[in-house]
């Protein structure tokens, strides 16, 4: 079954991270399984209109002006008439939404199923339960996904997170895990330097991924082991107190703070390094192990969230999220460094090459995206009541909503006819036997990735 | 199908389930309300008393200013209940005293009665000073920062809460700035010396003695 499929998140090429090249990546497998991707997302400074990526794959930057942290403002009305017209236009039947702090993925997944196409949302991050943001932002989950097809989350744990958050049915919400490009994160062990050994951390430098506990453990490691060295990438407010301790134990020749790593210069840092240690305090799948494990290095990590289920036990050495837990661990990946007991590099790259490659996460999505569409329509009334079981203010609230955009699409028809909207030609692609040939044109396009 | 293995919460092997697959261990990990604290009703009823019971003080306060206000209620006889009543808490004073078995330089009663002699003398001395100290302010202002004197009686009182706006002076002073407000409005040296006492009783010696009859209570439960 080929499907119309419209990527949609307030993240996109040119911002950076995870969802981004998430969505990229996915979209470019889609694409070579013979599926119609587009992408829709809000401008970015100078980049508005249509543009084309690599493989045709059409990006949308709409003109919606991002207003907290990369988000639009959520109006939830006033998208329609420019959603549906794209939709329309590019005979879309699948929506598919990014992350659950896009507003414009929320908006567009709400009005698609107002038009009567199916919906699906993949979830990239855990939430708490007890402050007021997150009962917040959980309520609008809960608007947002009572009435989807279909949830993806990136594991188990994310899974369970996302089913409370939003009061889903669990079945109605599968695990596909990330991917990581393992072409790009080959091991090269010529670049580390030999008789010291290297502990790298790559990450934004903030509370959320355990700052404080690296700031507890690089005195001590420094002073029980004299050739053990730190290599930090990343950024963030919590530098300062990374450079205090630096300065306090007058570390400067052996803790080197890299500033922001731009995506490309990742592997470079991470194969100079004999041991990577990620000491986040919450975390969905944690993409950073597994690169780092791609590239053949240790990995010393905090046991949360969906952490425990990415690698084999053979590969990870996990710690409670305590300074005395973490220096343990750490202390045990370097002794074993020491002894030569790790796992030799390259075949750490070849068992996790083979564990997480997009083309198995397209594959996956594109099952869930056969099953979406052998769902029967839904009725409008089936609809409202979903909405309404949300709860006894929000559900009412819900309902209104809901009801509102049915007759706002009622108004959009009679303005503008669904048959007076110019349909988009379609991108000649290449034929099967030509791409088999190009089959690794992920490789090369690296550059409009990351330009 | 029976041979299959058990279904693991990993990501790393095909585990031959669909995606959608729910296990029975879903949710198992969860834990709920780790943090919460739970009260037993009793204690609740006992420590928000403290509460009420001091909205009651303050109401009786208001109400005798009131009676006297209306001539419904002759000074001389309040100031007379009210060493009746100072008698009664005294005595439970002495009894709490005894059970508390507090330790450190014992006042006698010979002291206390010095300070009650010292602080009424200087009430009934100061009273015709009172009386006529906030006369020349209009009634709507006096009203006014007596109910805001009162409610800063009512936050700032200490209900055995560690908090950092508890602050027992200022809630005492508080109250006592509102009798002197009210006194003027009552016109005889009497009226002002039994409003002024009335207010050292309720503000001052009634919530002592709460405190010491609360803690007697627990060293007697013990």
């Amino acid at each position: 079954m080929k499907h119309n499929v419209c990527m949609v998140s307030d993240f996109f090429f040119p911002n950076m991270g995870g969802v981004e090249s998430h969505i990229y990546q996915l979209s470019q497998c889609l694409l070579e399984r013979g599926h119609k991707v587009i992408v829709v997302t809000h401008f970015y400074g100078n980049r508005k209109g249509v543009r084309y990526l690599t493989n045709g794959l059409k990006v949308y930057y709409l003109p919606f002006p991002a207003f907290y942290n990369q988000c639009i403002l959520p109006t939830i009305f006033t998208t329609f008439p420019l959603l549906r017209n794209i939709f329309i236009r590019e005979h879309i039947t699948i929506v598919h939404g990014h992350s659950a702090f896009s507003t414009l993925a929320h908006e567009a997944m709400f009005h698609a199923r107002t038009l009567g196409l199916k919906a699906v949302f993949t979830d990239h991050s855990l939430f708490g339960f007890a402050d007021a943001s997150s009962i917040l932002t959980n309520k609008i989950l809960q608007f947002s996904l009572a009435d989807c097809n279909h949830v993806i989350c990136v594991s188990h744990t994310s899974k369970e997170n996302t089913v409370l958050r939003a009061s889903l049915q669990p079945d109605v919400v599968s695990v596909i895990p990330n991917a990581v490009d393992a072409t790009t994160f080959v091991p090269d062990p010529t670049k580390r330097q030999p008789g010291k050994i290297t502990i790298v951390v790559v990450s934004r430098l903030v509370y959320r991924k355990g700052m404080d506990l690296l700031a507890g453990i690089i005195p001590i490691i420094c002073r029980r082991h004299p050739d053990v060295q730190f290599i930090i990438g990343g950024d963030g407010p919590k530098r300062i107190v990374l450079e205090e301790v630096r300065e306090q134990h007058e570390l400067l020749d052996r803790v080197t703070l890299l500033g922001t790593l731009k995506q490309t210069r990742v592997r470079e840092v991470l194969v100079q390094g004999d041991i990577l240690v990620n000491t986040s305090l919450t975390e969905a799948f944690c993409i950073a192990i597994v690169e780092a494990a791609c590239c053949g290095l240790q990995v010393v990590t905090t046991r949360v969230g969906g952490v425990p289920e990415v690698l084999p036990p053979d590969l990870i050495y996990m710690a409670e999220p305590t300074i005395s837990s973490l220096l343990e661990s750490v202390e045990r990946a370097i002794e074993d460094r020491r002894q030569g007991r790790e796992v030799p590099p390259f075949e750490a790259h070849r068992r996790i090459m083979s564990l997480y490659t997009w083309r198995n996460v397209a594959m996956r999505t594109e099952r869930v995206y056969d099953m979406v569409c052998l769902e029967e329509q839904r009725e409008t009334s089936t609809r409202l009541k979903s909405y309404y079981q949300c709860g006894p203010l929000a559900g009412k609230l819900f309902v209104i909503a809901a009801v509102l955009n049915i007759f706002l699409l009622f108004i959009i028809g009679v303005l503008q006819p669904a048959k007076l909207i110019e349909r988009a030609a379609e991108f000649p692609r290449p034929s099967v036997k030509h791409r088999v040939t190009e089959n690794n044109h992920t490789l090369k396009n690296k550059k409009v990735k990351y330009a | 199908m029976a041979a299959r293995k058990k279904w693991r919460k990993i990501l790393y092997e095909d585990q031959g389930v669909p995606d959608n697959y729910v296990d029975s261990s879903f949710l198992d990990e969860m834990k709920k309300n780790l943090y919460t604290r739970t009260y037993s009703y009793w204690s609740v009823v006992r420590n928000s008393g403290e509460v009420t019971q001091q909205i009651s003080s303050l109401c009786l306060f208001v109400v005798a200013y009131i009676y006297m206000y209306n001539q419904k209620l002759s000074p001389q006889l309040l100031v007379v209940a009210m060493a009746a009543v100072t008698m009664v808490g005294y005595l439970i004073k002495l009894y709490t005293d005894h059970v508390i078995e507090r330790e450190g330089p014992h006042r006698t009663v010979l002291d206390d009665l010095k300070t009650a002699v010292i602080f009424t003398g200087f009430s009934f001395g100061l009273s015709p000073v009172l009386v006529s100290l906030t006369e020349t302010i209009s009634t709507d202002t006096i009203y006014a920062m007596t109910t805001v004197m009162l409610l800063a009686n009512l936050i700032f009182h200490d209900y055995g809460a560690s908090a950092a706006m508890v602050s027992e002076a200022l809630s005492l002073n508080a109250g006592i700035f509102a009798s002197v407000c009210l006194a003027s409005r009552l016109h005889t040296t009497w009226h002002a010396f039994a409003t002024v006492t009335l207010s050292l009783l309720v503000f001052g010696l009634w919530p002592m003695l709460r405190k010491q009859m609360k803690l007697s209570q627990e060293a007697k439960l013990e």
